[in-house]
């Protein structure tokens, strides 16, 4: 134990105490948002903004992605848990813990699980969907936006405008 | 509007497409006024750069008037003339704030392309690859610039385009080059490829303290314009040996710092980049590195690599070995250039340094494919290539 890191130290024995054995067995991802561990569980506790999160995602990860949130704790100083589930079927569901980032970094450290029961995706990872998810909140968060290139120009316009004229 | 599109391996076309509109609220809208064509987008125009699509559009390197901005900016207003960056920073993640803009971590909407290939994602680029975010770039006439407030250097009213252009990538590109040589008075620094890039770090090497930089290429008048600068210069067509070459002119030390501002499509006659050359001919290989292996090679013991050349993939015959076995230190990556933009502009103001000096063509957005063309075809002295907008 004395090896482990903080997070591991602090953070994956709240994972243990508050899931069963078998939801520890979900999908795990972490990332640090340069923001204090209030202000990210402020933050995602705001339904408005969290649908800002899930807005404009790849048609085949919308059934996944239709959560509503079910808790939201203070677990400890400076740390937070929230607890998410799928509106469609209850066997999709998850957790975000935010905890202070340790040592020199700044802000917090977020690890998000998913439990995804039986659920088949096509083509669809479901630790690429969890990675995704957190990396928007942490762009949201941290930016107030989230990057995207959809409906900027591109060569295949000329097609488009020519057919466009010929109309 | 008109712009430079990738259509395929070797083919650039001028399309007619939509203008840019404003997609989220910090991004401004700019009509470009002067964009150049970069060494490294002839690496997209090779094809050496994964997920490159048709109909993309081109540039990097670009500068114009602000037109629109989003309602969240707040450093820049309509009518400003902008530099624009070529990697673009959020301006809030840890790293933008510690001013490594270009490991943002928040600009790439397709980061999970590079984690999987390196393991994280650096920042979004401008017109260079979708795995680098697959943003429309500036040989256009109207670019769309997100998070501008970061990504943006107001520049004064009424200096020329030319002067300050370049301080969207390759003058902070070969600055950050030389910086990253930590370069002490009196010091050598030898520096592979006297292309853009290569030009601005032996300006920047001299500006930081070097006495002496020795410039390694193939094309006689970039050799020419690197001697202009004060450089002395090793054709390497000429040499059986280039280190032996380099250990001879610094009485058997060895440069101080090197400098691979070539990358990974070097040319050269060696046996290994033959053999580089047929590996990528057939898909095996992603890279030739062969000024990096002189680089390291000829480092003295202790002395430092600086490699702003552009790499993909996986380097073969790279020795390694060489490098542990001398103690050297090896810096590298896509240039910070917000963090450089700045300072940069007050050298210029200053007139310690004019980097107009690198152009040798100008031309409109029509001669935009032929110039790619004959650019890495290396035909009539091509060394800088800019294109007026409007």
């Amino acid at each position: 134990m004395n090896n482990l890191n903080p997070i591991q130290k602090e953070i994956k024995p709240h994972i243990r105490t508050k899931f069963s054995p078998k939801s520890y067995e979900g999908i795990y991802h972490s990332r640090s948002i340069n923001k204090a561990p209030a202000d990210v569980y402020a933050f995602c506790q705001n339904e408005v903004i969290m649908k800002r999160v899930l807005q404009d995602l790849p048609e085949k990860t919308e059934n996944f992605m239709n959560l509503e949130f079910i808790s939201a704790d203070k677990i400890g100083t400076d740390m937070y848990q929230i607890e998410w589930k799928n509106k469609k079927d209850s066997k999709i569901q998850g957790s975000l813990f935010l905890d202070i980032s340790p040592d020199a970094h700044k802000g917090s450290v977020v690890i998000a699980n998913g439990i995804f029961g039986d659920y088949k995706m096509s083509n669809e990872e479901p630790s690429d969907l969890i990675n995704l998810f957190l990396k928007r909140v942490k762009a949201l968060c941290e930016t107030g936006q989230i990057a995207t290139t959809t409906g900027q120009p591109n060569g295949k316009d000329e097609k488009e405008m020519q057919q466009q004229l010929k109309h | 509007m008109k712009a430079l599109c990738y259509e395929g391996k070797h083919d650039i076309a001028v399309r007619n497409v939509h203008e840019p509109k404003i997609l989220n609220p910090g991004d401004a809208i700019v009509r470009v006024t002067m964009a150049a064509i970069c060494g490294s987008d002839l690496h997209l125009y090779n094809g050496v750069i994964p997920s490159m699509m048709k109909g993309d559009i081109m540039g990097h390197e670009t500068m114009g008037e602000v037109v629109e901005i989003g309602p969240m900016v707040k450093n820049v207003k309509v009518g400003d003339k902008i530099v624009i960056s070529f990697d673009i920073g959020c301006g809030h993640c840890s790293h933008c704030e510690d001013q490594e803009y270009s490991a943002c971590d928040n600009s790439n909407p397709n980061a999970m392309m590079p984690e999987k290939l390196y393991g994280y994602s650096g920042a979004g680029l401008f017109g260079f690859s979708h795995m680098y975010g697959g943003y429309a770039g500036g040989q256009a006439e109207f670019i769309r610039v997100p998070y501008v407030d970061t990504n943006a250097l107001v520049v004064p009213q009424g200096i020329d385009d030319e002067k300050v252009l370049f301080l969207s990538d390759i003058f902070p590109t070969g600055y950050m080059a030389a910086e990253n040589c930590n370069i002490k008075r009196g010091d050598v620094v030898a520096v592979w490829g006297a292309g853009p890039v290569g030009q601005m770090a032996i300006k920047s090497a001299f500006l930081l303290g070097a006495e002496r930089v020795i410039v390694i290429d193939h094309i006689e008048s970039r050799l020419e314009m690197a001697r202009l600068s004060g450089a002395e210069t090793i054709n390497y067509t000429e040499t059986d040996a280039i280190t032996d070459e380099l250990r001879f002119m610094t009485g058997g030390r060895g440069p101080d710092a090197c400098i691979d501002a070539v990358g990974l499509e070097a040319h050269g006659a060696t046996v290994l980049n033959t053999i580089d050359k047929a590996k990528m001919a057939v898909r095996v290989g992603t890279d030739r590195p062969d000024a990096l292996r002189h680089a390291i090679q000829a480092c003295k013991k202790g002395g430092t690599v600086s490699i702003p050349g552009v790499y993909g993939g996986l380097l073969d015959n790279v020795p390694f070995g060489a490098a542990f076995g001398k103690g050297l230190t090896m810096k590298m990556g896509q240039t910070h250039t917000q963090k450089y933009m700045k300072p940069l502009l007050d050298r210029i103001l200053k007139g310690e340094i004019d980097p107009s000096f690198v152009i040798t063509h100008r031309i409109s957005i029509n001669e935009g494919p032929a110039a790619y063309k004959n650019f890495n075809d290396n035909k009539d002295e091509f060394i800088k290539i800019v294109l007026k907008l409007h």
